[in-house]
């Protein structure tokens, strides 16, 4: 499987569940996300890598860590999930 | 994923890097890689390794915050030491120099590191300047007695003069190095790669003729001090003593 046949497996797992739940913030009413991607043995930023994120079972978006850093502003609420898309599971971790 | 046939120059790093991977361990680990292959920088030519599939890991994002991540790899690694025939000593040299893909390391000594090279580079520039040889001893001065009765002695200094014969103060010597195509010594390519490292020249190949019990005879008689005129000189007769003094 290619890693995008990957990515809709797993995510087909999802689609089975109940509906993400969204909680409506009363103070935002949209959201940031910021990704941080560094190399564990010396904490460099990693220069590129390639992601998805798919909000509940729908692609949201696609597109590059560039210098270890990734940032996006006004998200709707929900529940994001991301995939690297060139890392292997082993050789990524969430600190 | 399709399994690799290697080529002169591959380790897991090379492998593990052409396959999108950081980390050697993720496809020495797989399947019986490991056993197959119990030093995972010395590959026989023409074996197959097997990769894995790579697999993808969801991460649930935390909304407002920074999600931070870390990437696990290893680096490749060079190290090369600079040695007399015997091993044992170093050569007398002012200056080493190992380049490898425009990373460089220079020392006076005869070891160098490289922490982070590329993997995919199978050939580095190794140059070492030479220093001046020791000098001989000063001869003995005559006695009174015997002063003007008999010619100087010839000493060695007399026809080997450090000022005129090689290698000579400042004397630049440059190899290149292959690096990653040494084979594991259990291949008769692997003991001819050694003889020849060790400066044994020899044609290094799959097969056993004349040119290689040749070489194989005279490593015997030069290191293991061996002279038996019933041997054999097969490459298994100094398989273990080589990868000893060449691998350790």
């Amino acid at each position: 499987m290619n890693p995008s046949q990957q990515i809709a497996a797993l995510m087909n797992g999802v689609a089975n569940q109940p509906p993400d739940i969204v909680v409506p913030c009363k103070k935002n009413k949209t959201h940031s996300i910021k990704l941080l991607v560094r190399w564990e043995d010396n904490l460099a930023p990693v220069p590129m890598t390639d992601f998805k994120i798919f909000r509940g079972k729908t692609q949201y978006t696609s597109d590059s860590v560039a210098k270890g850093k990734y940032a996006e502003k006004k998200l709707p609420p929900g529940t994001y999930r991301l995939f690297f898309t060139e890392i292997d599971e082993s050789e990524i971790i969430k600190e | 994923m399709p399994n690799v046939t290697t080529a002169a120059g591959d380790c897991f790093n090379s492998i593990a890097k052409a396959q999108g991977f950081f980390n050697y361990l993720t496809v020495y680990n797989h399947s019986d890689n490991a056993t197959n292959f119990p030093n995972p920088n010395c590959l026989e030519e023409g074996s197959t390794v097997k990769v894995p599939e790579k697999q993808m890991k969801a991460f649930v994002l935390t909304l407002d915050a920074e999600n931070k991540f870390k990437i696990i790899r290893k680096k490749t690694k060079l190290k090369v030491k600079v040695c007399k025939a015997n091993v044992a000593q170093q050569p007398g040299m002012s200056k080493v120099t190992l380049d490898i893909g425009g990373k460089k390391a220079t020392a006076t000594t005869g070891v160098l590191d490289i922490d982070d090279i590329d993997a995919s580079i199978s050939t580095a520039t190794l140059t070492v300047v030479l220093s001046d040889p020791p000098a001989y001893a000063a001869p003995p001065a005559p006695s009174a007695g015997t002063a003007n009765q008999y010619p100087d002695p010839i000493l060695a200094a007399d026809f080997d003069d450090p000022k005129t014969v090689w290698p000579k103060k400042g004397e630049t010597i440059t190899w290149n190095l292959q690096v990653g195509s040494l084979e594991p010594h259990t291949v008769i390519r692997g003991v001819l790669q050694r003889l020849e490292n060790l400066g044994f020249t020899c044609p290094v190949q799959k097969t056993e003729n004349a040119a290689t019990r040749r070489a194989v005879k005279t490593y015997r008689r030069a290191v293991e001090n061996k002279v038996a005129p019933n041997d054999t000189d097969a490459v298994a007769d100094i398989r273990a003593h080589i990868k000893a003094r060449h691998d350790d």
